[in-house]
């Protein structure tokens, strides 16, 4: 890929990596032209900046394509200086162009920025948009919140029973996790990016290590492709298993709350067993990855005893009317409205088809997901709270048949032998996406002499938690609970 | 009615404590055998030893430490047993348990969710995280902070006064559920996971 430094002076023109395009635009054109990628079926996948050689910004609006493409429209703008907003366009923009300027000191024209969205230990954020009508009143309910939840503030703007107003303050734990990469050796930052959502360790890890690959320019051995999809696979069992804990716990049903926790526990342990990690870190690493500490022969024979538990209490869980009821009709994102927003993940797929990373044949890691015989994308078409968890229980079976079928090809060849390919130092413009088990994840790095001199993180919470207040459509009060955990993001991602 | 059958049928399933220390901890990057680290002078209040009521505060963790913490809740370790339980009102809680290096954004909450809280009190650091300067609790080279480390840099640690660090990025239930019961008095700060005894298993 070319260089963001010899490509910093680039006003307009195209450069063709792999499964992604960037394409320079003029700054006065560049709102129209995502216009007209969102009007020609394109996604807005996230709006990007990366240094550039100019001292400022070269700001890329990711469009994600059917056929599994990617073009970055980019644009240069310098520090201090402007560029149109996007959020005419699409409205998730929002939260991409507040970080720009609270993190980048590069501003959007026409936004409505009011105060600082991140950086909240500054500043107490308060709503930019407002509800109005007889007997409302707003609840602030975070950023510390009855539970074990991570922090993330809300405000509840209610009559008493619906809720025509929810505002989210994502900032409240912002880490600059994006900072902490910068400047680190590009084999070191992997260990970061597996901290950039807990829950989505590995996911993050390999979306790294993609881009890191791509500017290197190597491929890695089959069986470490293997090897990431099983971790990638677990932990998307493991997350979309914790989805269920929390539904249950809502709805007040102890008994599944417990039995799927328990599930949850045994595949954490399982991920133990076979990493050394609970949540598989120092697993994926670029190039390859660690070597299993277990023989993929004992993995599988527990990975079936898991799948066998939890499908007897997931059939019983959808059959029991006092949970279904409760998901039923809640939280409806319709598809148009997930298409418009560029949702990804469950979220999305429970409307409509098309954001799974893991089904485009341009992917890296394709070929692994063919030979551990990937069926296809699920989605369903609801788009309410039944339908996104029908989405998540057919991926986990799904996980279970890859995870199966990738150990039993890796039980022949036995744990001794290179699991890595070793990197030369990488120079360039690195782009990686992956699919998180909350949605399409995306990195781009910018790396010199193995340094990496500039990351741009977009976690799949941090575009779907701006969609969440879309989801209350006519929803009361009692449905908060269902809502938020049927949306599966961390906030950890949001708040980056 | 399926649900209640199902429960019965499944029985107890929680684990004795830590007479039964699986061999997924051992060697791990969890910490499971590592010590606790306690404030120098710290004394176990006794009134705690039967019973635990715990606010927690994400100080800016990376989200893992939660799932761990509430795996404590799970059928396998089920702390309520031994008197532990999580409460939503920081004026009900006994100890204050904090996650995450401490970021600029939560450090009023932090402070507020402390001062809110009665004496005697205990607060309880879980996570390398919480033990360093960095937001991502990547402080140095290592994830790995183990006893004699130096923690003087902590962020929580200058905001509230830490009592209890317990290690591991994240650390696994298992020791959490040691640094918990190493507040309670019921086993010794010195004591790893896998020496200690077995109480109310």
């Amino acid at each position: 890929m070319k260089s963001i430094e010899s490509a910093g002076l680039m006003s307009t023109g195209q450069v063709i990596h792999g499964a992604v395009t960037l394409e320079y635009t003029s700054v006065e054109n560049f709102a129209d032209e995502v216009a007209a990628g969102i009007a020609s079926g394109s996604r807005f996948a996230g709006l990007l900046g990366i240094p550039s050689s100019s001292g400022g910004k070269t700001i890329s609006a990711v469009m994600a394509h059917l056929n599994g493409m990617y073009t970055l429209t980019s644009i240069e703008c310098a520090r201090g200086r402007s560029y149109p907003s996007l959020t005419g366009v699409v409205s998730t923009a929002d939260w991409y162009e507040h970080k720009l300027a609270e993190q980048c000191h590069v501003f959007a024209t026409g936004h409505h920025m009011v105060k600082d969205l991140f950086l909240t230990g500054r500043n107490t954020p308060r709503s930019a948009r407002s509800a109005t009508g007889e007997g409302l009143f707003t609840i602030h309910y975070g950023p510390v919140r009855s539970g074990i939840y991570e922090s993330v503030g809300y405000e509840l703007c209610t009559p008493g029973e619906d809720l025509p107003l929810l505002v989210v303050h994502p900032g409240y734990k912002h880490r600059g996790i994006e900072r902490s990469m910068t400047g680190r050796k590009f084999d070191e930052a992997v260990q970061v990016a597996e901290r950039v959502e807990g829950v989505g360790s590995v996911a993050h890890a390999i979306t790294y290590c993609l881009a890191v690959e791509s500017v290197a320019g190597i491929t890695i051995p089959p069986r470490a492709g293997l090897l990431r999809l099983v971790h990638a696979e677990l932990e998307r069992i493991a997350d979309h298993i914790k989805v269920a804990v929390m539904l249950a716990e809502a709805a007040g049903l102890a008994v599944a709350n417990a039995r799927f926790s328990y599930e949850l526990e045994l595949v954490q342990q399982l991920r133990a067993t076979l990493s050394g990690s609970r949540f598989s870190r120092g697993v994926v690493v670029p190039g390859g990855v660690a070597a299993p500490r277990c023989s993929p022969e004992d993995a599988m024979k527990r990975a079936a005893y898991i799948r066998q538990l939890l499908y007897e209490d997931a059939s019983e869980a959808m059959s029991t009317p006092s949970f279904i009821d409760r998901i039923r009709y809640a939280g409806v994102l319709d598809a148009e409205t997930a298409y418009r927003q560029g949702a990804v993940g469950p979220l999305a797929r429970g409307a409509t088809p098309g954001t799974d990373v893991r089904s485009y044949g341009t992917m890296p890691l394709a070929g692994a997901y063919i030979q551990a015989g990937f069926k296809g994308e699920r989605s369903a078409m609801g788009g309410d709270g039944l339908a996104r968890q029908q989405v998540r229980w057919e991926e986990v079976w799904d996980s279970f048949f890859m995870v199966d079928r990738a150990l039993g090809l890796l039980s022949g060849t036995g744990l001794d032998g290179s699991w890595r390919e070793l990197l030369p130092l990488p120079s360039g413009l690195g782009f990686g996406v992956f699919e998180s088990p909350q949605g399409e994840c995306m990195y781009l790095v910018e790396i010199q002499d193995g340094i990496l001199t500039g990351c741009n993180i977009r976690p799949a919470s941090f575009h779907n938690l701006q969609i969440f207040p879309l989801m209350f459509n006519g929803d009361i009060f009692t449905d908060f609970a269902f809502n938020e955990a049927s949306l599966e993001i961390s906030p950890a991602g949001a708040a980056l | 009615m399926a649900w209640i059958t199902k429960g019965l049928r499944n029985g107890v399933l929680a684990t004795g404590y830590p007479a039964s220390v699986p061999g997924w901890l051992e060697g791990t990057n969890d910490s499971a055998g590592d010590v606790v680290v306690v404030r120098d002078g710290w004394i176990p209040e006794r009134k705690f030893r039967r019973s635990l009521y715990i606010r927690h505060v994400d100080a800016g963790s990376d989200g893992s430490v939660e799932m761990e913490i509430a795996a404590l809740l799970n059928p396998l370790y089920d702390v309520n047993r031994l008197g532990i339980f999580f409460t939503a009102s920081p004026r009900h809680a006994d100890m204050l348990m904090v996650t995450g290096a401490g970021v600029a954004g939560m450090i009023e909450s932090l402070r507020i969710t402390y001062d809110a809280m009665p004496f005697p009190k205990v607060v309880m650091a879980v996570g390398s995280d919480t033990m360093t300067a960095s937001p991502s609790g990547t402080d140095g080279d290592s994830f790995h902070v183990r006893q004699g480390d130096d923690y003087s840099r902590s962020v929580i640690a200058s905001q509230v006064p830490v009592d209890i660090f317990v290690p591991g990025d994240p650390p696994s239930p298992l020791a959490i559920l040691h640094g918990i019961l190493v507040a309670m008095g019921v086993v010794d700060a010195s004591s790893t996971a896998d020496a200690v005894g077995a109480p109310g298993a």
